[in-house]
């Protein structure tokens, strides 16, 4: 059934391996110092936002096999535009209604 | 790598659609549709965001989430985006039956997440927090539903593979198709990121 461990390991399957090995400590670090509480929350809520760009990245390029190649032109421009499309909308959200939320709160205690 | 043209034109009857450039045009095309969905999740994200505290006077996610459950779901998913990735290989080297027992995997790993979540949605609906208590709850379903409906239709797509492989047999039209479905499932392990960061982790704090 495990016909991958006869194999030598090829590119592909490094490729994997690789994403995975970095996917791990990317996931229990932030984990740890969320249930643990080791830190400040401002500085754990930092470490989960730089460990969630860095898995997504990982992600991309192991598993997706997303790179900067000539072949995948087309691909890194949706990605691109899907990038400043979530720019504008999630950013203006969360931007607008953030600081709505704050002169909301402005005006119930004076 | 186009030796199976006598292959595909026993499978197809426009064999014509088989070509290297039209499979890398339904690639992009199918990664086109992936990224019109990271627009759906992120303004689901963002709708979380500007909702994750109003709890109406109701339960906060300090008291309704378990990092311990949140960690064993993630396990389950980045395990199985791993045997995805097997089962593709296989896939390329027309290894029918070692693709077919990855994605026999795959599934059960999908398949325990999908329970592990809904566990912990009847959880949350039996201690009288469901999505109609309020703001954070809504947005909180509707996001984390989201995901888990797209993971379930994923598994639906993958015993699709698993018939065609051993119907049809790793052809090159099977492994363009295989290669999309497992893109969308790398991409729901993305998005998965994006919850445990954006919802669990931030709301245990």
């Amino acid at each position: 059934m495990m016909g991958t461990n006869s194999d030598v390991v090829s590119p592909g399957l490094r490729s994997y391996l690789t994403g995975f090995a970095l996917a791990v400590p990317l996931t229990v670090i932030p984990f740890a110092l969320a249930a643990t509480g080791y830190f400040p929350n401002a500085v754990t809520l930092r470490v989960i936002a730089i460990a969630a760009i860095a898995q997504v990245l990982v992600h991309l390029r192991y598993f997706l096999h997303l790179s900067f190649s000539p072949k995948n032109t087309w691909f890194l421009i949706a990605v691109a535009f899907t990038a400043v499309i979530l720019l504008i909308m999630v950013g203006g959200t969360i931007w607008i209604l953030f600081e709505l939320n704050r002169h909301m709160l402005l005006l119930d205690n004076p | 790598m186009m030796s199976s043209s006598t292959l595909l034109g026993a499978e197809l009857a426009a064999p014509a659609l088989a070509s290297a450039e039209s499979r890398e045009l339904r690639s992009l095309g199918f990664w086109i549709y992936l990224m019109s969905d990271a627009i759906v999740f992120s303004l689901l994200f963002a709708t979380y965001a500007t909702m994750s505290r109003n709890y109406a006077g109701g339960a906060t996610g300090k008291e309704l989430f378990d990092l311990s459950h949140t960690l064993g779901e993630t396990a389950l998913l980045l395990a199985s985006s791993l045997t995805c990735g097997f089962a593709l290989l296989a896939t390329q080297r027309r290894r029918t039956t070692s693709a077919v027992s990855w994605l026999i995997v795959t599934l059960l790993f999908g398949l325990g997440f999908v329970g592990m979540e809904v566990t912990e949605f009847q959880g949350m609906i039996q201690q009288g927090a469901g999505p109609d208590c309020s703001g954070f709850l809504s947005a909180f379903f509707t996001l984390v539903g989201t995901h888990g409906m797209h993971v379930s239709l994923g598994m639906v797509w993958l015993l699709v593979m698993v018939v065609q492989l051993v119907a049809i047999g790793p052809t090159t039209m099977v492994q363009s198709r295989l290669q999309r479905w497992s893109a969308f499932w790398h991409f729901l392990d993305i998005v998965w990121i994006g919850i445990f960061s954006v919802v669990y982790l931030p709301g245990v704090l």
